[in-house]
């Protein structure tokens, strides 16, 4: 009896202790900037659900399209009607690990430099990227942060011909997570 | 042509370049759609529209997201879980629903003030979708964003 307490006990500590490596947030932000000859083209979105999972090294994001906010209203309409089809496609994603995660010690405070590779999905069209990134631990609170250019191409974006000198083909891509939640 | 005629054509299209040009600064600087003075196209409980948007996604969507042609605004009611606020320093509201770690994430356009955890709040906002994937096995939020506050019934 007492080693069937002692398992379940030892069995329960180990699940705990394994479930424990995920760490969340819904509250993310992304940005984008691109220069463009009348007005440079800007967004955030502040409802990204980004995951990490501190033992396997797993990195991920989730966003809705139609929460990217911009300053002109009419850049927001063509972002959503022309360009990203959100309608269409509603959500963008992205799923990878951390080249090397034995190199961040999520216990201890410190600024990490990371390499993460995966797969990164825009209107309908997943393409395998490496981008750079820094793990902030700061009293037991992870923070993960990147900066990479997406080109507008590789996910079939396309700019109508009209505007195509005045848009830049690639843009600048910021994510920002503060994982306040864990499970 | 006389000068008269040519005088004419002349001003004529001047006045059309200028008018497509106000027009088009009007269309460049048009404001965004403003959720304050629009009203709802439903009224649900938190709860139900999370429950929707899990069970149901199509109706969800044609029922609760707008398009560019038909902007939608919806009113939804609940308990509040919790108060935060974003990187851009937008207040957040979380409301419970039925499903554990599942909320409806309500981002308000405005500083909100008067409310605490455990207020039974009415709002509206406009709604972007439902934010979860299997893959990442976190409950997914219904998310909507530019917030008002309509009542707090505390």
């Amino acid at each position: 009896m007492k080693k069937i307490l002692l398992s379940g006990f030892v069995f329960s500590i180990l699940c705990c202790s394994v479930t424990a490596q995920k760490f969340f947030t819904k509250n993310g932000k992304l940005s984008f900037y691109s220069k463009a000859t009348l007005e440079n083209i800007k967004a955030d979105n502040n409802q990204v659900l980004g995951v990490i999972n501190t033992q396997t090294g797993e990195l991920q994001f989730s966003l809705l399209i139609k929460g990217f906010h911009f300053e002109k209203a009419l850049m927001e309409e063509h972002f959503n009607a022309d360009y990203l089809q959100s309608d269409q496609y509603p959500k963008s994603t992205f799923k990878g690990k951390i080249a090397d995660p034995s190199k961040v010690d999520f216990k201890k405070d410190g600024t990490y430099s990371i390499t993460v590779t995966g797969d990164l999905m825009i209107h309908g069209v997943t393409k395998n990227i490496t981008a750079p990134g820094t793990i902030t631990v700061q009293s037991g609170k992870i923070s993960a942060s990147s900066k990479f250019p997406v080109t507008l191409s590789d996910y079939n974006v396309s700019i109508p011909s009209l505007v195509k000198d005045n848009i830049s083909k690639t843009v600048d891509v910021t994510v920002s997570c503060n994982y306040d939640q864990q499970m | 042509m006389t000068t008269t005629t040519k005088k004419r054509v002349f001003f004529s299209i001047l006045l059309l370049a200028a008018a497509g040009l106000i027009t088009g600064y009007m269309l460049w600087n048009k404001s965004h759609f403003s959720i304050k003075n629009a009203d709802p196209a439903a009224i649900i409980s938190a709860n139900e529209l999370q429950q929707t948007f899990s069970t149901d996604s199509v109706t969800a969507k044609n029922k609760f997201i707008g398009d560019e042609n038909n902007k939608k605004v919806i009113e939804v009611n609940g308990l509040v879980t919790e108060l935060k606020q974003d990187q851009k320093k937008q207040d957040v509201i979380l409301l419970k629903t039925a499903t554990d770690g599942a909320f409806i994430n309500c981002t308000f356009e405005e500083k909100i003030t008067g409310i605490k955890v455990g207020d039974n709040i009415v709002l509206k906002g406009m709604c972007t979708g439902y934010n979860f994937d299997a893959d990442m096995g976190i409950p997914g939020d219904v998310v909507l964003v530019r917030c008002y506050l309509i009542k707090n019934k505390n």
